[in-house]
């Protein structure tokens, strides 16, 4: 493949990466604006409509709520580490190699080590 | 003056024109050539275009006599959802920015491609899986609940595929959320060199607005309508009183997509009427600062007039106030729009094609939708005729009149530079005349049926209103033909002996003229360099029709 064609429709790489964080920033805009329509009907019964949203939060199991918290929370942050750690090694490399936690794979390796 | 080239780029090489370049289904099918998925597009919008026609053929046969022979009333409100469904998200949304914004934005400011282009092969699968969706629904039970889902009609008592017409509009947002994500990447990091922003085309300016409406209106609408179908299917309730939920909620939010989705409908129009307006005239567009920001007025302000849908809901009268002042406002830049196409016309060197009566066409019809809109902005106007034909004729006015007029306009302008091939010039002009006149016909009554108490979405109306809408009737067939005519004939210049267009037919200024027709798979041999302001008219090397 030429040059030329690598980052194709950009010139070169550095332009192209410019070009994906600016989409990536667009696309977390309208992400934004998703979740923040959810944000607003909860925020305008809640102001509009007070005690009835009181009483319709008795109804909500507590142990229900806590649990799709902490799996949502847990699974960011696993994104999160495992972006860090494909920064980190890059293909084909073995990061941490002289650890204790050899038994793992390099990817878990690498998680659990962070995370530690 | 006008001795230096226009553009400083390489010399024309013989180049493959992108049609050329294979001949497969998976050359079409799998292509992230943004030409080639322009034309997936128009091959897609024009036949949703037919669906949602069918619908308003159905609805206007059926409003001929005051009893409503034809449909049973059911079937009446299943007829005028989903012509409103249809030719909103499936047609009129994606038809310029999909189709002519597609082909040209890359072109327009010498890129090769847009930023993501298999991004944008996505959202053209990702409207069709959304469209199948909606044929599911038109054969499957239909939909009575009218465009505007409201609740709780739509959320409790509603009967039919109430949640597969959801869940497709849902669908196709991701499709434009997608689309005006590479826009506005691609306006920002694909400029040629010398394309500063005070050089790119007022196409270019009001796509990028219609893309930042895309990015952040079209998710509110999605999340809207999950939230109408979750209540529907599992009883969560946000929108149902009984369930401690808010029906008026519902109007907030879908207003608050809705109507920047009028200008999402025609913002891409008025950057068409601003190119064919200046090559027509052979003039550097009358303020272009002004017709550029006015874009972008035109779409931060629409973000703030959705209360004016809901004048008559019990919202606070203050609100209503700051509402209708808003919207009153909106009318500032808009005008800003047709004065200055007016001057940019005035003693011009006035080539009077079929682009042009479409472009005049345009500008009639836009005035008088935008007029009687700020009738409709003013809070005591609005009560007398909400929920009359005098809505309905408003916005066919801005949105048929305005926004297909303005795309036929395009499609006649660019056609030459999608296809290669010129059209019969006679017959679009006939079409061009004969749709502005059938359109007058067919809504103009509906103002007056309107302002005398006519309510929409009744098929029963009192016999005192049916000359009017035996003259509507009429005037929609008349309609019909003429935009059937352009099927005809520019179907008919693709087949074999079709005349071939040159480069530049018109005469026109802009990066796209400058390359073959039709353009080569990378749009320009080698990098175009832009060395001179938009349309810096008169040309260097002026080239007429003829010379074709």
């Amino acid at each position: 493949m030429a040059e030329e064609e690598r980052f194709a429709p950009f010139a070169d790489a550095a332009r192209a990466r410019d070009a994906d964080r600016l989409g990536m920033l667009i696309f977390l805009a309208s992400e934004i604006m998703l979740f923040g329509g959810i944000f607003a009907a909860a925020l305008a019964l809640r102001l509009e409509h007070g005690p009835d949203y009181a009483a319709a939060a008795g109804h909500l199991k507590l142990w229900l709520g806590t649990a799709n918290t902490a799996i949502l929370l847990t699974s960011s942050l696993m994104a999160a580490l495992a972006a860090l750690c494909a920064a980190a090694s890059g293909p084909g490399r073995m990061p941490y190699s002289g650890t204790t936690l050899r038994i793992l794979p390099p990817s878990w390796r690498c998680m659990a080590l962070i995370a530690l | 003056m006008t001795d230096e080239p226009r553009f400083e780029h390489p010399p024309e090489e013989a180049a493959t024109s992108y049609l050329a370049d294979g001949y497969s289904l998976r050359s079409w099918f799998l292509t992230t050539d943004h030409k080639r998925i322009a034309l997936l597009y128009l091959v897609s919008i024009t036949f949703f275009f037919l669906v949602g026609a069918g619908a308003a053929a159905l609805i206007r046969l059926d409003l001929l006599t005051p009893q409503g022979d034809l449909l049973s009333n059911d079937g009446y409100n299943r007829a005028f959802s989903i012509h409103g469904i249809v030719m909103v998200w499936f047609f009129l949304i994606p038809a310029i920015p999909n189709v002519l914004g597609n082909f040209l934005v890359p072109i327009m400011i010498g890129a090769r491609d847009l930023a993501f282009p298999r991004l944008n092969l996505l959202s053209w699968y990702i409207y069709i899986l959304s469209g199948l969706l909606t044929l599911y629904v038109v054969v499957g039970g239909g939909v009575d609940t009218g465009w505007t889902f409201y609740t709780p009609l739509s959320s409790v008592y509603a009967n039919g595929a109430v949640v597969a017409t959801i869940v497709a509009v849902f669908i196709s947002g991701f499709s434009t959320i997608l689309t005006g994500l590479n826009f506005i990447v691609t306006i920002h990091k694909l400029r040629a060199p010398g394309m500063t922003w005070s050089r790119l085309p007022l196409f270019i300016w009001s796509h990028y607005a219609v893309s930042i409406i895309f990015v952040l209106a079209t998710p509110v609408l999605a999340i809207t309508l999950l939230l109408v179908a979750a209540e529907r299917l599992i009883g969560i309730g946000v929108f149902d009183p009984r369930l401690g939920g808010d029906p008026l909620l519902f109007q907030h939010l879908f207003w608050f997509y809705s109507h920047p989705a009028v200008y999402i409908m025609v913002l891409p129009a008025l950057g068409v009427v601003s190119e064919l307006i200046t090559a027509a005239a052979h003039k550097r567009i009358f303020g272009y600062w002004f017709v550029a920001f006015a874009s972008i007025a035109i779409a931060v302000i629409g973000f703030m007039v959705w209360g004016h849908h809901m004048f008559v809901s019990g919202q606070s009268v203050y609100a209503s106030a700051v509402f209708s002042f808003l919207s009153i406002a909106v009318a500032v830049p808009s005008a800003i729009k047709v004065y200055n196409w007016t001057v940019t016309l005035y003693k011009a060197d006035i080539a009077i094609d079929a682009p042009l009566l479409f472009a005049l066409g345009f500008i009639g019809l836009f005035v008088a939708g935008g007029l009687t809109g700020l009738m409709l902005a003013m809070l005591a106007i609005d009560v007398h005729v909400t929920d009359t034909y005098f809505v309905v004729a408003h916005f066919h006015y801005i949105m048929v009149g305005g926004s297909v007029t303005a795309f036929f306009g395009g499609l006649h302008f660019w056609w030459p530079k999608i296809t290669g091939r010129l059209y019969n010039e006679t017959l679009a002009r006939i079409a061009a005349i004969l749709i502005l006149i059938g359109f007058n016909i067919t809504f103009f009554p509906q103002f007056m049926l309107g302002y005398e108490g006519m309510p929409r979405r009744y098929h029963v109306y009192p016999p005192e209103f049916q000359v009017l809408h035996v003259i509507s009737s009429m005037g929609a067939a008349l309609l019909a033909i003429g935009y059937a005519m352009p099927a005809v004939y520019l179907i008919w210049s693709l087949l074999p002996g079709g005349r071939r267009a040159p480069a530049n037919p018109w005469g026109a200024s802009g990066l796209e003229w400058t390359t073959s027709s039709p353009p080569p798979q990378h749009n320009f041999i080698g990098q175009p360099v832009v060395v001179r302001q938009p349309y810096d008219y008169p040309l260097a090397h002026p080239v007429s029709r003829d010379d074709g």
